[in-house]
């Protein structure tokens, strides 16, 4: 072999070594320094990771990977009914909302928006059907199970994480490292209350389910048909209707 | 009369009346009379029931055609409104049509529903050509109560 092809070979697995080096993101930092500050940008590092990732994997199997998670659902619907007076059944759907342990969440006109236990919700719409005539209806349920079950994970990995800077921030002594400690703490903060927002916001929406009743008045007659009416050829429906009907013709 | 014989007349009537019964009526409608085509039921509001035979003038169109008939007729020339209308297998799964309006009659609010099948006549479907209708109309709440009864019962018409 050549002695140029072997000094090639040599520099280039050289710099191939060098850049796994550089790559490993835990080991540079702390190699950089000495006096120990590379630990918090590790940590730091180590949060946002655990935040932005999956964190289960991190630290084994996740607690509810072999327990089959009852489904946590947010159901929602909406039903336009035609009644004689709005007025009326509305204040009735509201005192039967009530009995199910709901409440008016929003009124806009004859909209209401209301609350009811997720458990009660069949029951609050089959009181809402028996009210009058049903125009339109629709149900949704959306499955949040996965969802919640990642934010329970995350939240707490991060608390995790906190606790573990509170620590750093006990022990450290420079001005310098105390400060960087704060501001990962802060941002650690907001991230903890932000998902505790969204984790109880989903579970709010699971345990009360929300029914939109639109009542709609009965339509008045239409006016009586004024110009000279022509028959049908077919003399059958000229005696069909309800005016021959109701009146015994 | 004897108590035996006016049971046994009272038990024929009822029989008599089941088997000329075109429709399973919905509770609270009571048969008033069966004859010459036409059954006619009514409850004690009078809300009314009627289901009869016509003929077909044409060469046997189908129920949509009759549906389309009626809906000009009632609609263009009446001035009812339509609500809604749909589609129904009678008791033997042939399938007719429904229509559903609400119109002013004497300046009153009444709701009337029909349905129609096309039939043949005949042994084997061999006769004429004939229209099987079934009409309920009622006012307000009446009909309200039992609309969606009556919507049930057609599909227990029989031919």
């Amino acid at each position: 072999m050549p002695q140029s092809v072997v000094v090639r070979f040599l520099v280039l697995a050289l710099f191939v070594l060098a850049g796994c080096q550089a790559g490993s993101g835990y080991l540079s930092p702390a190699a950089e320094t000495s006096d120990g500050s590379g630990l918090l940008t590790v940590l730091a590092e180590d949060v946002q990771g655990d935040i932005a990732t999956n964190p289960g994997t991190k630290s084994g199997a996740r607690p509810a990977e072999n327990a089959a998670p009852e489904r946590m659902l947010i159901q929602r619907g909406q039903m336009r009914i035609e009644v004689v007076h709005p007025d009326d059944s509305s204040r009735a759907f509201l005192e039967a909302v009530k009995g199910f342990g709901g409440y008016l969440a929003q009124q806009s006109g004859r909209t209401l928006t209301v609350r009811v236990p997720a458990a009660r919700f069949d029951e609050a719409f089959a009181a809402l059907r028996a009210m009058g005539r049903v125009l339109d209806e629709s149900r949704e349920a959306s499955d949040v199970t996965e969802e919640f079950q990642d934010l329970g994970i995350r939240l707490d990995t991060a608390r995790k994480a906190r606790e573990r800077l509170l620590e750093v921030l006990q022990k450290a002594e420079k001005v310098d490292d105390i400060l960087r400690v704060e501001v990962e703490l802060r941002r650690l903060t907001e991230e903890i209350e932000r998902m505790e927002g969204r984790a109880k916001f989903l579970a709010d929406q699971v345990a009360m389910a929300t029914l939109q009743a639109t009542f709609v008045p009965k339509s008045e007659p239409p006016p009586p048909q004024k110009r000279t009416r022509q028959r049908s050829r077919y003399a059958w429906i000229n005696e069909a209707g309800p005016e021959s009907l109701l009146e015994g013709n | 009369m004897g108590t035996f014989t006016r049971g046994a007349a009272l038990l024929g009537l009822v029989l008599f009346a089941s088997c000329v019964a075109p429709i399973q009526l919905p509770s609270e409608f009571a048969a008033q009379r069966a004859s010459g085509g036409e059954f006619l039921a009514a409850t004690a509001d009078e809300a009314v029931l009627r289901v009869r035979d016509v003929d077909d003038p044409t060469m046997g169109s189908n129920a949509q055609f009759w549906v389309a008939a009626r809906r000009n007729d009632f609609v263009e020339q009446r001035g009812y409104v339509e609500v809604a209308k749909g589609e129904v297998a009678d008791s033997a799964g042939v399938m007719g049509q429904w229509i559903e309006f609400t119109a002013n009659v004497r300046g009153e609010r009444v709701e009337y529903l029909a349905a129609m099948w096309s039939r043949q006549g005949g042994f084997l479907g061999l006769g004429s050509a004939y229209v099987q209708v079934v009409e309920f109309a009622a006012r307000g709440a009446a009909y309200a109560a039992r609309v969606e009864a009556v919507k049930a019962a057609l599909m227990t018409v029989a031919k």
